[in-house]
Protein backbone atom coordinates (compact mmCIF):
# COMPACT_ATOMS: atom_id res chain seq x y z
CA UNK A 1 0.00 0.00 0.00
CA UNK A 2 1.35 3.31 -0.81
CA UNK A 3 0.97 6.48 1.41
CA UNK A 4 -2.47 8.02 -0.10
CA UNK A 5 -4.15 4.57 0.34
CA UNK A 6 -2.38 4.35 4.15
CA UNK A 7 -3.97 7.73 4.96
CA UNK A 8 -7.65 6.54 3.74
CA UNK A 9 -7.58 4.28 7.00
CA UNK A 10 -7.93 5.91 10.69
CA UNK A 11 -5.17 5.08 12.62
CA UNK A 12 -6.00 1.82 14.44
CA UNK A 13 -6.69 0.46 10.94
CA UNK A 14 -3.34 0.01 10.36
CA UNK A 15 -0.81 -2.32 11.07
CA UNK A 16 2.11 -0.28 11.59
CA UNK A 17 4.36 -3.62 11.82
CA UNK A 18 3.75 -4.62 8.21
CA UNK A 19 5.14 -1.18 6.72
CA UNK A 20 9.06 -0.37 5.32
CA UNK A 21 10.90 2.05 7.47
CA UNK A 22 10.87 4.40 4.39
CA UNK A 23 6.70 4.23 4.02
CA UNK A 24 6.73 5.30 8.35
CA UNK A 25 9.21 8.21 7.75
CA UNK A 26 6.96 9.28 5.24
CA UNK A 27 3.93 9.25 7.91
CA UNK A 28 5.38 9.89 10.61
CA UNK A 29 6.73 13.30 8.90
CA UNK A 30 2.96 13.62 7.70
CA UNK A 31 -0.10 15.73 8.02
CA UNK A 32 -2.67 12.90 9.65
CA UNK A 33 -1.14 13.29 13.13
CA UNK A 34 -2.91 10.21 14.75
CA UNK A 35 -0.91 8.25 12.43
CA UNK A 36 2.11 10.08 12.33
CA UNK A 37 2.23 9.32 16.31
CA UNK A 38 1.98 5.95 15.68
CA UNK A 39 4.60 5.45 12.71
CA UNK A 40 7.13 7.62 14.78
CA UNK A 41 6.47 5.06 17.09
CA UNK A 42 7.22 1.97 15.34
CA UNK A 43 10.32 3.59 13.86
CA UNK A 44 11.25 3.84 17.94
CA UNK A 45 10.17 -0.01 18.93
CA UNK A 46 12.31 -1.26 15.96
CA UNK A 47 15.26 0.82 16.69
CA UNK A 48 15.25 2.07 13.20
CA UNK A 49 18.56 4.20 12.56
CA UNK A 50 16.55 7.06 11.14
CA UNK A 51 13.83 7.40 14.53
CA UNK A 52 15.93 10.17 15.39
CA UNK A 53 16.23 11.95 12.61
CA UNK A 54 12.66 11.93 11.81
CA UNK A 55 12.32 13.10 15.55
CA UNK A 56 14.30 15.70 14.96
CA UNK A 57 12.71 16.95 12.18
CA UNK A 58 10.10 16.74 14.09
CA UNK A 59 11.19 19.37 16.41
CA UNK A 60 13.14 21.00 14.66
CA UNK A 61 10.28 22.21 12.31
CA UNK A 62 7.94 22.42 15.25
CA UNK A 63 5.91 19.95 12.61
CA UNK A 64 2.47 18.47 13.88
CA UNK A 65 1.32 19.09 17.01
CA UNK A 66 2.34 19.15 20.60
CA UNK A 67 1.67 15.51 21.11
CA UNK A 68 3.15 14.33 18.26
CA UNK A 69 6.19 16.60 19.43
CA UNK A 70 6.25 15.17 23.02
CA UNK A 71 6.40 11.75 21.59
CA UNK A 72 9.44 12.82 19.36
CA UNK A 73 11.03 14.26 22.18
CA UNK A 74 10.97 11.05 24.17
CA UNK A 75 12.34 9.08 20.57
CA UNK A 76 14.94 11.73 20.69
CA UNK A 77 15.97 10.95 24.08
CA UNK A 78 16.29 7.41 23.76
CA UNK A 79 18.88 7.87 21.03
CA UNK A 80 20.67 11.09 21.11
CA UNK A 81 20.40 12.19 24.41
CA UNK A 82 22.74 15.29 24.00
CA UNK A 83 20.63 17.03 21.25
CA UNK A 84 17.61 16.19 23.33
CA UNK A 85 19.16 17.75 25.93
CA UNK A 86 20.25 20.67 24.48
CA UNK A 87 16.51 20.99 22.46
CA UNK A 88 15.00 20.62 26.17
CA UNK A 89 17.24 23.53 27.45
CA UNK A 90 15.92 26.22 24.61
CA UNK A 91 12.28 24.91 24.97
CA UNK A 92 11.57 24.85 29.16
CA UNK A 93 12.31 28.67 29.62
CA UNK A 94 9.23 29.53 27.09
CA UNK A 95 7.24 26.09 26.23
CA UNK A 96 3.82 25.94 26.90
CA UNK A 97 2.23 24.21 29.64
CA UNK A 98 1.41 20.89 28.16
CA UNK A 99 4.91 20.45 26.80
CA UNK A 100 6.44 21.60 30.58
CA UNK A 101 4.22 18.63 31.84
CA UNK A 102 5.46 16.29 29.07
CA UNK A 103 9.01 17.53 29.86
CA UNK A 104 8.48 16.98 33.82
CA UNK A 105 6.84 13.56 32.89
CA UNK A 106 10.38 12.92 30.95
CA UNK A 107 12.32 13.61 33.15
CA UNK A 108 10.54 12.01 36.14
CA UNK A 109 10.96 8.69 34.02
CA UNK A 110 15.03 9.48 33.35
CA UNK A 111 15.20 10.85 36.99
CA UNK A 112 19.30 9.47 36.93
CA UNK A 113 20.16 11.50 33.83
CA UNK A 114 18.72 14.73 35.68
CA UNK A 115 20.17 14.70 38.68
CA UNK A 116 24.02 15.65 37.20
CA UNK A 117 25.06 18.08 34.24
CA UNK A 118 24.06 18.73 31.83
CA UNK A 119 20.71 17.11 33.01
CA UNK A 120 20.50 19.12 36.05
CA UNK A 121 20.47 22.36 34.53
CA UNK A 122 17.14 21.99 32.58
CA UNK A 123 15.51 20.13 36.08
CA UNK A 124 16.41 23.73 37.96
CA UNK A 125 15.20 25.23 34.70
CA UNK A 126 11.83 23.27 35.42
CA UNK A 127 11.83 24.02 38.63
CA UNK A 128 11.52 27.78 38.28
CA UNK A 129 9.00 27.92 35.75
CA UNK A 130 6.68 25.93 38.20
CA UNK A 131 7.02 29.26 40.19
CA UNK A 132 4.39 30.49 37.46
CA UNK A 133 2.29 27.64 38.61
CA UNK A 134 1.20 27.83 41.77
CA UNK A 135 -2.40 26.90 43.60
CA UNK A 136 -3.85 29.80 42.60
CA UNK A 137 -3.25 28.93 38.59
CA UNK A 138 -6.48 28.65 36.70
CA UNK A 139 -4.95 28.73 32.90
CA UNK A 140 -4.89 25.22 31.77
CA UNK A 141 -4.62 21.55 33.34
CA UNK A 142 -1.50 21.53 32.94
CA UNK A 143 0.92 21.03 33.98
CA UNK A 144 -1.11 18.10 36.11
CA UNK A 145 -1.02 18.26 39.90
CA UNK A 146 -0.05 14.58 39.91
CA UNK A 147 3.00 15.24 37.65
CA UNK A 148 3.64 18.37 39.42
CA UNK A 149 3.15 16.85 42.81
CA UNK A 150 5.72 13.79 42.16
CA UNK A 151 8.03 16.16 40.02
CA UNK A 152 8.82 18.10 43.11
CA UNK A 153 9.09 14.97 44.90
CA UNK A 154 11.52 13.80 43.17
CA UNK A 155 13.62 16.90 43.16
CA UNK A 156 12.34 18.61 46.37
CA UNK A 157 16.09 18.62 47.94
CA UNK A 158 16.94 20.88 44.51
CA UNK A 159 14.34 23.30 45.53
CA UNK A 160 15.36 23.73 49.44
CA UNK A 161 19.29 23.83 47.77
CA UNK A 162 17.79 26.95 45.42
CA UNK A 163 15.96 28.79 48.37
CA UNK A 164 19.21 28.36 50.48
CA UNK A 165 21.69 30.06 47.74
CA UNK A 166 19.28 32.62 46.94
CA UNK A 167 19.04 33.63 50.68
CA UNK A 168 22.69 33.65 50.72
CA UNK A 169 23.06 35.38 47.96
CA UNK A 170 20.36 38.03 49.41
CA UNK A 171 22.68 38.27 52.35
CA UNK B 1 -18.79 2.59 -4.62
CA UNK B 2 -22.48 1.89 -4.00
CA UNK B 3 -24.91 4.09 -1.95
CA UNK B 4 -26.37 2.68 1.06
CA UNK B 5 -29.47 2.88 2.54
CA UNK B 6 -28.69 4.01 6.26
CA UNK B 7 -31.20 3.62 8.88
CA UNK B 8 -29.01 5.58 11.59
CA UNK B 9 -29.44 9.01 12.83
CA UNK B 10 -26.21 10.26 11.20
CA UNK B 11 -27.38 9.00 7.80
CA UNK B 12 -30.75 10.83 7.84
CA UNK B 13 -28.99 14.31 9.16
CA UNK B 14 -26.63 13.98 6.03
CA UNK B 15 -29.13 12.84 3.61
CA UNK B 16 -31.11 15.89 4.90
CA UNK B 17 -27.74 17.90 4.47
CA UNK B 18 -27.76 16.72 0.90
CA UNK B 19 -25.16 14.15 1.00
CA UNK B 20 -24.94 10.64 1.35
CA UNK B 21 -23.84 7.66 3.53
CA UNK B 22 -21.68 5.55 0.95
CA UNK B 23 -19.12 2.41 1.32
CA UNK B 24 -15.44 2.69 0.21
CA UNK B 25 -13.28 -0.26 -0.22
CA UNK B 26 -9.91 0.77 0.74
CA UNK B 27 -6.91 -1.02 -0.78
CA UNK B 28 -6.55 -3.18 2.00
CA UNK B 29 -9.45 -4.67 1.84
CA UNK B 30 -10.86 -2.97 4.46
CA UNK B 31 -14.71 -0.94 4.03
CA UNK B 32 -14.76 2.85 4.64
CA UNK B 33 -18.27 4.70 6.19
CA UNK B 34 -18.06 7.87 3.92
CA UNK B 35 -19.90 10.49 3.44
CA UNK B 36 -20.57 12.15 0.14
CA UNK B 37 -21.14 14.61 -1.66
CA UNK B 38 -20.54 15.63 -5.50
CA UNK B 39 -16.87 14.04 -5.83
CA UNK B 40 -15.90 14.77 -1.87
CA UNK B 41 -15.58 12.08 0.40
CA UNK B 42 -14.96 12.34 3.82
CA UNK B 43 -14.49 9.59 5.60
CA UNK B 44 -17.22 9.11 9.28
CA UNK B 45 -14.36 7.36 11.43
CA UNK B 46 -12.09 10.28 10.60
CA UNK B 47 -14.68 12.68 12.40
CA UNK B 48 -16.62 10.13 14.84
CA UNK B 49 -13.28 8.63 16.28
CA UNK B 50 -10.71 11.40 16.41
CA UNK B 51 -13.04 14.61 16.69
CA UNK B 52 -15.33 13.25 19.81
CA UNK B 53 -12.62 11.91 21.84
CA UNK B 54 -13.30 8.21 20.99
CA UNK B 55 -10.12 7.55 20.29
CA UNK B 56 -8.75 4.31 22.20
CA UNK B 57 -8.24 4.78 26.24
CA UNK B 58 -4.55 4.48 27.16
CA UNK B 59 -4.16 1.41 30.10
CA UNK B 60 -3.30 3.98 32.97
CA UNK B 61 -2.21 1.64 35.50
CA UNK B 62 0.38 -0.66 33.32
CA UNK B 63 1.86 3.11 31.96
CA UNK B 64 2.26 3.68 35.85
CA UNK B 65 3.63 0.51 37.11
CA UNK B 66 6.30 0.45 33.78
CA UNK B 67 7.19 3.90 34.84
CA UNK B 68 7.64 2.90 38.70
CA UNK B 69 9.65 -0.25 38.01
CA UNK B 70 11.92 1.94 34.85
CA UNK B 71 12.19 4.96 37.95
CA UNK B 72 12.99 2.31 40.77
CA UNK B 73 14.73 -1.00 39.14
CA UNK B 74 15.95 0.38 36.04
CA UNK B 75 18.02 -3.19 35.79
CA UNK B 76 15.04 -5.30 36.48
CA UNK B 77 13.14 -3.16 33.47
CA UNK B 78 15.79 -3.42 31.10
CA UNK B 79 16.36 -7.35 31.41
CA UNK B 80 12.91 -7.91 29.67
CA UNK B 81 12.38 -5.88 26.33
CA UNK B 82 9.16 -6.12 26.15
CA UNK B 83 8.86 -4.01 29.27
CA UNK B 84 10.24 -1.16 26.83
CA UNK B 85 8.32 -2.41 23.91
CA UNK B 86 5.17 -1.90 25.73
CA UNK B 87 6.25 1.89 27.33
CA UNK B 88 6.70 3.03 24.06
CA UNK B 89 3.49 1.59 22.35
CA UNK B 90 1.36 3.18 25.73
CA UNK B 91 2.83 6.43 25.41
CA UNK B 92 1.80 6.48 21.52
CA UNK B 93 -1.55 5.66 22.94
CA UNK B 94 -1.35 8.28 25.75
CA UNK B 95 -1.17 11.08 23.48
CA UNK B 96 -3.13 9.89 20.48
CA UNK B 97 -6.14 9.77 23.09
CA UNK B 98 -4.74 12.93 24.44
CA UNK B 99 -4.94 14.75 20.97
CA UNK B 100 -8.59 13.17 20.81
CA UNK B 101 -9.91 14.62 23.89
CA UNK B 102 -8.37 17.70 23.17
CA UNK B 103 -10.34 18.03 19.70
CA UNK B 104 -13.28 17.02 21.86
CA UNK B 105 -12.63 19.74 23.78
CA UNK B 106 -12.22 22.61 21.22
CA UNK B 107 -15.70 21.22 19.71
CA UNK B 108 -17.07 21.62 22.30
CA UNK B 109 -15.72 25.45 23.49
CA UNK B 110 -17.63 26.35 20.51
CA UNK B 111 -20.98 24.94 21.51
CA UNK B 112 -21.01 21.41 19.54
CA UNK B 113 -21.96 18.26 21.26
CA UNK B 114 -20.52 15.17 21.40
CA UNK B 115 -23.45 13.24 19.37
CA UNK B 116 -24.76 12.54 16.46
CA UNK B 117 -26.23 16.64 16.55
CA UNK B 118 -22.18 17.01 16.69
CA UNK B 119 -20.68 14.80 14.06
CA UNK B 120 -23.03 16.00 11.34
CA UNK B 121 -22.33 19.64 11.10
CA UNK B 122 -18.47 18.81 11.30
CA UNK B 123 -19.05 16.38 7.98
CA UNK B 124 -20.78 19.19 6.10
CA UNK B 125 -18.32 21.52 7.14
CA UNK B 126 -15.36 19.52 5.49
CA UNK B 127 -17.75 18.41 2.69
CA UNK B 128 -17.75 21.68 1.86
CA UNK B 129 -14.21 22.60 2.45
CA UNK B 130 -13.70 19.71 -0.04
CA UNK B 131 -15.35 21.22 -2.78
CA UNK B 132 -13.54 24.65 -2.97
CA UNK B 133 -10.08 22.21 -2.77
CA UNK B 134 -8.06 21.60 -6.05
CA UNK B 135 -5.92 18.97 -5.21
CA UNK B 136 -2.21 18.75 -6.46
CA UNK B 137 -1.02 18.16 -3.46
CA UNK B 138 -1.47 17.19 0.39
CA UNK B 139 -1.60 21.06 1.06
CA UNK B 140 -3.77 21.80 4.38
CA UNK B 141 -6.94 23.90 3.41
CA UNK B 142 -7.75 26.12 5.95
CA UNK B 143 -11.80 26.32 6.82
CA UNK B 144 -13.89 27.74 9.45
CA UNK B 145 -16.07 25.67 11.86
CA UNK B 146 -19.01 27.77 12.99
CA UNK B 147 -20.61 26.45 16.23
CA UNK B 148 -23.04 28.47 18.19
CA UNK B 149 -20.44 29.49 20.77
CA UNK B 150 -17.97 30.50 18.28
CA UNK B 151 -15.56 29.41 15.24
CA UNK B 152 -12.73 26.99 15.04
CA UNK B 153 -10.17 26.39 12.74
CA UNK B 154 -9.84 23.26 10.84
CA UNK B 155 -7.29 22.25 8.79
CA UNK B 156 -7.49 19.48 6.27
CA UNK B 157 -5.41 17.80 3.84
CA UNK B 158 -7.38 16.01 0.59
CA UNK B 159 -6.27 12.96 -1.97
CA UNK B 160 -7.37 12.20 -5.17
CA UNK B 161 -8.70 8.75 -5.23
CA UNK B 162 -8.70 6.91 -8.51
CA UNK B 163 -11.81 7.80 -9.72
CA UNK B 164 -11.74 11.36 -9.47
CA UNK B 165 -12.99 11.73 -5.27
CA UNK B 166 -11.62 13.86 -3.06
CA UNK B 167 -11.22 11.96 -0.05
CA UNK B 168 -10.29 14.11 3.51
CA UNK B 169 -6.82 12.23 4.25
CA UNK B 170 -6.52 14.47 7.76
CA UNK B 171 -8.20 17.34 9.66
CA UNK B 172 -6.55 19.16 12.35
CA UNK B 173 -8.08 21.47 15.07
CA UNK B 174 -6.27 24.81 15.87
CA UNK B 175 -7.13 25.67 18.98
CA UNK B 176 -8.23 29.72 19.60
CA UNK B 177 -5.01 30.79 21.35
CA UNK B 178 -2.59 28.76 18.88
CA UNK B 179 -4.34 30.78 16.15
CA UNK B 180 -3.76 34.46 17.73
CA UNK B 181 -0.02 33.44 18.21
Amino acid sequence: MNIDDLLMLTDDQIDYTSLSEDILQQLALGEELFIATSALTELSIRNSPCAASVAWEILSHAHGDHHLQARAVEVLFEVNRKRAMDWLEQQVPECEPFMLNAIMELIIENESDFKFEPGLSITHLVIERLAEFDEDYEGTRFPHPAVKSSFLKHFDYLRSGFAASAHHLAA
Amino acid sequence: MEAKTNPTELGKKLRFQGSEIVDVQAPNGKTIACAKQGSVLVPIDKVAIYAMGKVKKYPEDELRRLQELKQKNRKSFDANPENKRRLKEIMKLKYNDERSQEMLESIKKIGIADSVDGISPIIAHLLSVGEEVDVQSPVRHPGKLEGPLGNLKVLSTWTVLPDGMRYLSSMNFIPQKEENE
